[in-house]
């Protein structure tokens, strides 16, 4: 039965699951604007998860939990860059290769450190003035910290490419990085902060799984969300904005499995289906974005000279 | 790699002995080792002839997924009275159809839409997944545990070694190897797989058609692919189990390219990938350490083999010339 | 095209460089403790030293065809260790040693197995959910000469059996598993079924006293009969108390995902109820999140483990699933000798006394005494047999069928 609280739990639980997928997303346009098409998201959002677990519990400090993302992500993000970039090597294979390099590394420190423990959490917070909101202020009081955060960070990539100078070199390194370099551009330097921020964004995406959940870090917690929100830049064509409101359509897709498991209507249909729905709906629309293709130089590695 | 081992607790000689010896140290790690080789040479076959063509198919996953959900159900739906050398072929050829009907919606709507087809082959890994779900609880289930009931016994590869668990698959993914190998050095789709890849400008003056090619490209994958999974449940398990695939899929793409994409040396790359993969569940019985770290192993080796520019690709020679 | 260009540095000092990265990744995240990560699954500390002698051992059993005995020249005579001859044990898990889950329960037993015969040695292995990977840790360790090779984990019947036949002298236990009527299997292979749903019944009956909004549901991970008898069961438990009780449920599928069973929580408790059961893994601390979040009182009930100390003020009880006990029990009679050829080792609440659903002291100062007394009194009548919870192989609908717990007749069982 559909009642006024349920749809009003479906938009929170909507908004929930948009946030780490977001964040993953705004990152990876970053990366991918500057040419360089990071798969080894999903695992970057591991590393962050676990950091993130690891301060929370050890600590007891949501703080330091999203710190320790950010240096995991900074030194995770220059290793890939360091493999990207520097040494030109094939970005899906390396991305994909880091993928399973994270779950045998996550796997092995939880093991080790962090099992059957749960640490600092972030709860919902009130905005003034949003908070007496009819539905609204229902909806958004539930959400924590993250989801602003992860507003304020489709602002900065929206102004980092669009208004700085630095937002208009990286993407010609993206789209045309020999008549860049002709240009006098450095693409190599161009593309490492690129793939820093990108990983600092994943595995941000990945410490808000731990803090809206208990804090505790759970082997292969992400369950492909790094993948998805892969799927997600394209569909949004790297735009900030259409990432957060195409991750949030994700979201409430994923959503969608809770309010049919409490309409009997729909119990005929596989509960399979609802959990594949938003995977067939990002197919679906994938292709039906227009001008959905990716930066003309993603994907390929750069050497200096030109080849 | 030395240091990556010895950083988490082990002495590298200890697990490189370790290794080898879970990996070929008596008959049946021997056979384990035998069967997963079959196995990843089909995967790696799935993604070595699109990256040839350099199409992302990371979707090998999904496809060997759909072509074992396929072999489950028809192992156990069709007659059992029927012969094995009527069963077992068609099965697998069940598992082939299905397999490349499931490869070809990413090659279509790449070829159609210029959808991204890394993007749709690893959406679509989801969906097969959910599908063997579906079948595996609600369609076939066994009864107590996490798998379907067990397909017939006259669907099931022939074990031809008397009391050794390998199964003829490894011969077939061997003779698929070398059609693999032979379609792609001496036939016309072979020839036009590799003029895309190479992105030559001449190639569609020379009347290569893309977007054909792009969908003959990913049935052809996801064929092999999902006689991977045929592989795997005919051969191996005799039911689709819950998480059957072991990454097998994802492996797959760094055995092809330790390969360089060749198809003969696949054989090699598997055997090689095969050996680290069971022999690294020798490493917490040896050498004390979380057969996870066998992950991490593999990983790291293929990133060391790119990073050395022992592995690498042809890039097209610009991209600003279009 | 790649121009080979002259190459900038030795290829090795590349190696080394990257290596070095890694390393610092994981000092940085660890804080220095990667020399002690030998200990693997914290366990295995022993098992080191083991490795060149066994090694030796193993090959001379390569002329075996048959599917014969040769094969286990290193394990033949010890299946019947004792009198001062070590009795080794493996144990397989999906989970991890202490993730307060069936994994942490299977490891406990054999830490208590261990206290009590110190002639057993028990090694773990954990995060195994890969069949293929199932049956090559087990050869190794049979091939090394272990007597006792324990599988955790439900879905690896088939390479249980595989074990079984390829090492026809080493002793193969597999749990959970209910063999059907008539099903025969190796001499050497024990089927364990431990009555988890046993203690999801006495949580449901605590769930129905606890609950005010007379609406309790379950989370539940995927649906197989192993796994379905624990809602159905906690359902059933909870209308042996109040046969009114309203009941949902959403099967998740998903053991791991946290963040997927927080929002299933959420929706369960916009939809009125207010104790939610986790029938499902690790997934729990979402369920946990949720209920700690909710604007009223809503309970958690995790399985499996003793959880109170995850959240005392949101967990109403756990669903011990008694299985440190069946560990426990299945190792020490492996190292007697006393597990009878093709054995079927069933655990339920008239047998295993770990089977419980903990009263924690707030849930006792908020029940009346009649409540606490009719809560004793169910738990007494379930351990005597006066009440007698169905199994999943027998009855119709059998409480391994989803929605079961709503039809069978509470009074039929012996409740009221």
């Amino acid at each position: 039965m559909l009642t006024e609280a349920l749809v009003l739990a479906f938009f929170v639980i909507g908004i929930q699951l948009m946030v780490p997928i977001a964040m993953a997303a705004l990152g990876e346009a970053v990366a991918e604007k500057s040419g360089v098409l990071n798969v080894g998201i999903e695992g970057m959002m591991l590393i962050g998860a676990f950091v993130t677990a690891y301060m929370g519990i050890t600590r007891d400090s949501a703080t330091l939990g999203i710190i320790a993302a950010v240096v995991a992500g900074i030194v995770f993000g220059a290793l890939l860059a360091f493999l990207y970039v520097n040494r030109g090597t094939d970005q899906i294979v390396t991305g994909l290769m880091f993928n399973i390099f994270a779950v045998g590394l996550t796997g092995t420190l939880h093991s080790l450190y962090l099992a059957g423990q749960n640490g600092a959490t972030l709860r919902g917070i009130d905005i003034p003035g949003i908070g007496s909101l009819p539905w609204i202020g229902e909806i958004l009081g539930r959400q924590n910290l993250m989801l602003y955060l992860a507003i304020a960070m489709a602002l900065a990539v929206w102004y980092l490419l669009n208004k700085t100078w630095y937002g208009l070199y990286a993407r010609a390194a993206g789209e045309r990085p020999i008549a860049a370099e002709s240009g006098g551009l450095d693409v190599v330097r161009l593309r490492y902060p690129a793939v820093i921020v990108g990983s600092v964004f994943a595995a941000l995406g990945g410490s808000v799984l731990v803090l809206s959940t208990s804090g505790g870090f759970v082997p292969g917690m992400t369950a492909g969300r790094g993948f998805i929100a892969l799927g997600v830049v394209v569909l949004a064509r790297w735009r900030p904005v259409w990432i957060m409101i195409f991750a949030l359509g994700f979201g409430l897709t994923q959503g969608l499995q809770f309010l049919a498991a409490q309409v009997t209507a729909l119990s005929a249909v596989p509960k399979q289906f609802w959990v594949a729905l938003p995977y067939i709906v990002t197919v679906i629309a994938v292709v039906f974005a227009p001008g959905s293709t990716y930066p003309a130089a993603v994907g390929i590695p750069y050497r200096r000279g030109g080849s | 790699m030395t240091l990556l081992v010895w950083a988490l607790g082990a002495r590298p000689l200890e697990v490189l002995q370790t290794i080898v010896v879970g990996a070929l140290g008596n008959p049946f790690n021997i056979s384990q080792t035998v069967i997963i080789t079959g196995i990843l040479i089909m995967t790696a076959l799935a993604a070595a002839i699109p990256f040839s063509a350099r199409l992302w198919n990371v979707g090998g996953e999904g496809q060997m997924t759909v072509g074992a959900v396929a072999a489950a159900v028809l192992g156990i739906v069709l007659p059992a009275t029927w012969s094995p050398w009527l069963l077992i072929p068609i099965v697998m050829i069940g598992s082939m159809v299905a397999g490349a009907l499931y490869g070809a919606i990413p090659g279509w709507l790449k070829a159609r839409f210029d959808a991204s087809e890394i993007v749709t082959t690893l959406m679509l890994n989801f969906v097969a997944l959910n599908l063997a779900t579906w079948v595996i609880f609600e369609v076939f289930p066994e009864g107590f545990v996490q798998r379907t009931i067990a397909i017939h016994v006259n669907a099931e590869l022939p074990r031809p070694m008397e009391g050794s668990l390998v199964d003829i698959g490894i011969l077939i993914a061997i003779a698929t190897a070398v059609i693999a190998w032979f379609l792609m050095k001496y036939t016309r789709l072979g020839f036009s797989i590799r003029a895309i890849g190479a992105n030559n400008p001449a190639s569609r003056l020379s009347g290569v058609r893309t977007e054909r090619v792009t969908v003959q490209t990913f049935l052809l994958a996801g064929a092999i692919a999902g006689l991977a999974g045929s592989l795997i449940v005919q051969g191996r398990d005799h039911s689709l189990l819950q998480d059957f695939s072991g990454n097998l899929g994802f492996l797959g793409i760094g055995v092809a390219l330790v390969a360089r994409l060749h198809p003969l040396w696949i054989i090699a790359s598997s055997l090689f990938f095969a050996i680290l993969r069971v022999g690294s569940n020798s490493l917490q019985a040896g050498a004390g350490l979380s057969p996870v770290v066998g992950e991490i192993v593999i990983a790291t080796f293929v990133v060391l083999l790119m990073v050395t520019r022992v592995i690498r690709f042809r890039y097209p020679e610009s991209v600003d010339a279009h | 095209m790649n121009m080979t260009k002259p190459r900038c540095a030795p290829r090795w000092l590349l190696v080394v460089a990257v290596m070095a990265m890694f390393l610092a990744a994981c000092g940085g995240g660890t804080a220095g403790t990667a020399t002690t990560a030998g200990g693997g699954a914290g366990t295995s500390a022993p098992a080191t030293e083991t490795t060149a002698p066994s090694a030796g051992t193993t090959a001379p059993a390569a002329d075996t065809t048959a599917p014969s005995t040769e094969t286990t020249a290193a394990a033949a005579g010890t299946t019947e260790a004792s009198g001062g001859e070590a009795y080794q044990v493996a144990l397989i898990y999906p989970g991890t040693a202490d993730d307060l889950s069936w994994s942490n329960a299977w490891f406990d037993g054999a830490e208590q197995a261990m206290e009590a015969n110190p002639n057993i040695t028990v090694e773990s292995v954990e995060l195994l959910n890969d069949p293929a990977a199932v049956l090559q840790q087990g050869s190794a360790f049979a091939s090394e000469g272990f007597d006792l090779i324990l599988i955790a984990h439900g879905a690896m019947v088939e390479p249980a059996l595989t074990l079984a036949q390829q090492f026809p002298d080493v002793q193969i236990c597999l749990a959970p598993y209910n063999p059907a009527e008539g099903e025969e299997w190796p001499a050497n292979l024990c089927w364990v079924d431990v009555a988890q749903h046993n203690a999801n019944f006495f949580a449901g009956a605590l769930a129905a006293m606890v609950s005010e909004s007379g609406h309790i549901a379950s989370l539940n991970g995927f649906a197989f009969p192993a796994l379905t008898r624990q809602p159905e069961a906690f359902n059933l438990g909870a209308r042996c108390v109040n046969p009114d009780i309203t009941f949902s449920q959403q099967y998740i599928e998903t053991w791991t995902d946290t963040g997927i069973a927080k929002s299933a929580a959420q929706a369960e408790i916009a939809g009125g109820a207010d104790v939610i059961l986790s029938a499902t893994d690790s997934a729990v601390f979402g369920i946990i999140e949720a209920a700690a979040e909710a604007d009223g009182q809503v309970w958690a009930v995790p399985s499996y483990y003793e959880s109170q100390s995850l959240d005392p003020d949101h967990v109403m009880t756990s669903a011990i699933h008694g299985l440190a006990f069946a560990s426990n029990e299945i190792i020490q009679a492996g190292a007697a000798g006393e597990i009878e050829e093709s054995a079927f080792i069933d655990f339920d609440a008239t047998n295993d006394p770990e089977i419980d659903a903990p009263l924690y002291d707030n849930i006792r100062a908020m029940l009346s005494a009649d409540e606490l007394a009719q809560y004793e009194d169910i738990v007494d009548k379930v351990r005597s047999g006066e009440i007698t919870i169905p199994d999943e192989t027998t009855g119709d609908p059998t409480i391994g069928t989803e929605g079961s717990g709503g039809e069978i007749d509470p009074a039929s069982i012996g409740c009221g």
